[in-house]
């Protein structure tokens, strides 16, 4: 039993541009995912999202929540989020393991923990309390980063090994951003893998990088890259097949590049099913 | 403060605060700390341009990026959710010199604000006058009313209502600067966000009573403004339009 209840085939990420063509024409995909705070509140995204709700298995990806940021969370984020998960009752719910803020400001991007032990336990009790106010289990993301803390005592794999023990969330594999950071960060990427405890890996995503000045850049701006499809593959015949979804955020292409790219995916996924 | 959190502090510090330079001893690629604070910058400025794109439209893109830029450096996200940045650029506006020459850009913004918030706002039971049936008239002048989150009144020196609409996709502006203010109303009805100009008298009834004076307080300050106001009619749209959320007695 995995830790979400999506179907493990294909999906994408549902984003503004496809709104009303999602809603009109209601085409076949597998699932579908949107970032929690556009949500936030009510009004007509809430009611749209309901709809969406009705007609496609739907997952929550939280980006501002910041759970690793070692300050306590913030309390009106985290309550219009169980609004919103109340509202819905979506398969999936998902946050990244990153930070976001410390008592003095905020900025709204996906900064990376250190990994230490002194980190672990606060940012575990933020789990905890997470998942004790959403009143369920939910998934943690590994990052793409650009810069480390340089005090780091494990990776990121052992990292959130110890989160899914301490207590009990699932897991999100972004490849793209283990891939990201084995080229950026020279991360030990099948050592971040063979860490993650593969029951609990509830769901995979799949995007395309850019290259900046000397980086690789996490834009989501790209089709899906050939060495990112080949860590995919490995990963799925390794741990079986997982929910997938293709992450498309910036110069976002027609609906039917997004759903090709998710075909891709749906022929990796049935292969392994096929091999089991 | 354990040094994890020292360097997660630090680090916020550095990504807003593009001139300092960062402690060798935090470990930062130039390379990685340059990404965030482009992702920092860019992301705070197109948040700006999303909420305000009839201010963007009267400046042009290229000074609307300039003043969105010039907002981010002085004000600080304060929340995990974007859709909360940015509602004081009305105030900036007000203030800043290279803005003064569009004296009526300011009530614009605050104007774009106010239907930002509206289209998000969170969905609560309007009050009907049927909620009133059990208080006594002779109490009705005590009355206090909390507005629903979706609605929100503004006065403004400029024809901000006009000026607005006539931004608004397939429209085309008609506006006499010298026309005199137009007090803005801003509601939501199935979803939609309503901007629509109230009469001078409807416009003080409703400031007075989102400001939270009492209801006798503010049919007289209605009437003071404009002395052949329909007290009653406008008594009636309130609950009508379903404008308010609660009332206080």
């Amino acid at each position: 039993m995995t830790p979400s209840s999506l179907p493990a085939v294909a999906g994408i990420g549902l984003r503004a541009p496809h709104y009303r063509q999602v809603m009109d024409t209601l085409p076949p995909l597998g699932w579908v995912e949107v970032h929690s705070e556009n949500f936030f509140d009510g009004g007509m995204p809430l009611a749209m999202l309901q709809r969406v709700a009705s007609h496609y298995p739907l997952s929550l990806h939280g980006v501002g929540l910041g759970l690793g940021s070692l300050v306590r969370p913030d309390g009106e984020h985290l309550a219009a989020l169980k609004r919103l998960v109340d509202a819905i009752k979506p398969p999936a719910v998902s946050e990244h393991l990153s930070f976001n803020h410390s008592a003095q400001r905020y900025v709204n991007d996906l900064l990376p923990i250190p990994y230490t032990m002194a980190s672990l336990a606060v940012i575990a009790s933020h789990v905890d309390e997470t998942q004790q106010a959403l009143g369920r289990r939910i998934l943690l993301e590994n990052l793409s980063s650009y810069v480390e803390f340089p005090g780091n005592e494990m990776n990121e794999g052992e990292f959130l090994a110890e989160l899914v023990a301490r207590t009990g969330c699932g897991l999100l594999l972004d490849v793209n951003n283990l891939y990201v950071n084995g080229i950026n960060l020279g991360t030990d990427v099948q050592a971040v893998l063979s860490a993650l405890p593969a029951a609990a890996i509830g769901e995979i995503h799949l995007a395309g990088y850019s290259e900046g000045e000397g980086m690789l850049v996490d834009t989501h701006s790209q089709p899906v890259h050939p060495g990112v499809w080949q860590l995919y593959a490995q990963v799925i015949t390794s741990i079986g097949p997982r929910p997938t979804l293709i992450e498309w955020d910036l110069d976002i292409p027609p609906l039917d590049t997004l759903q090709a790219e998710a075909a891709k995916a749906d022929t990796i996924l049935q292969g392994a099913r096929h091999d089991a | 403060m354990t040094p994890e959190a020292r360097w997660q502090a630090e680090l916020l510090e550095l990504i807003a605060h593009t001139a300092q330079q960062p402690d060798a001893a935090l470990g930062l690629r130039p390379a990685g700390l340059a990404v965030y604070r482009n992702n920092y910058r860019v992301g705070l400025i197109e948040t700006l341009k999303m909420i305000y794109p009839v201010t963007g439209q009267i400046v042009g893109e290229e000074f609307m990026t300039g003043l969105a830029r010039e907002y981010s450096k002085q004000h600080a996200s304060y929340s995990g959710n974007l859709h909360r940045y940015g509602g004081s650029f009305g105030d900036f506006l007000q203030d800043f010199p290279p803005a003064q020459t569009l004296p009526y850009l300011a009530d614009v913004a605050r104007l774009e604000w106010a239907v930002h918030r509206s289209y998000y706002a969170i969905d609560q039971t309007p009050l009907t006058a049927s909620a009133l049936t059990d208080i006594h008239p002779e109490q009705f002048g005590q009355l206090r009313f909390a507005f629903c989150d979706s609605s929100r009144a503004l006065s403004s020196r400029w024809p901000v209502v006009s000026i607005w609409q006539g931004h608004q996709p397939g429209q085309t502006l008609n506006v006499n600067l010298e026309a005199g203010g137009e007090p803005a109303l801003v509601s939501r009805h199935a979803g939609k966000v309503r901007v629509q100009a109230e009469t001078a008298g409807m416009a003080a009834l409703l400031l007075a009573l989102q400001d939270g004076q009492p209801l006798g307080e503010a049919a007289g300050q209605a009437l003071a403004a404009q002395d052949d106001f329909d007290l009653q009619a406008g008594l009636a749209r309130l609950f009508a339009d379903g404008l308010l959320s609660h009332y206080q007695l």
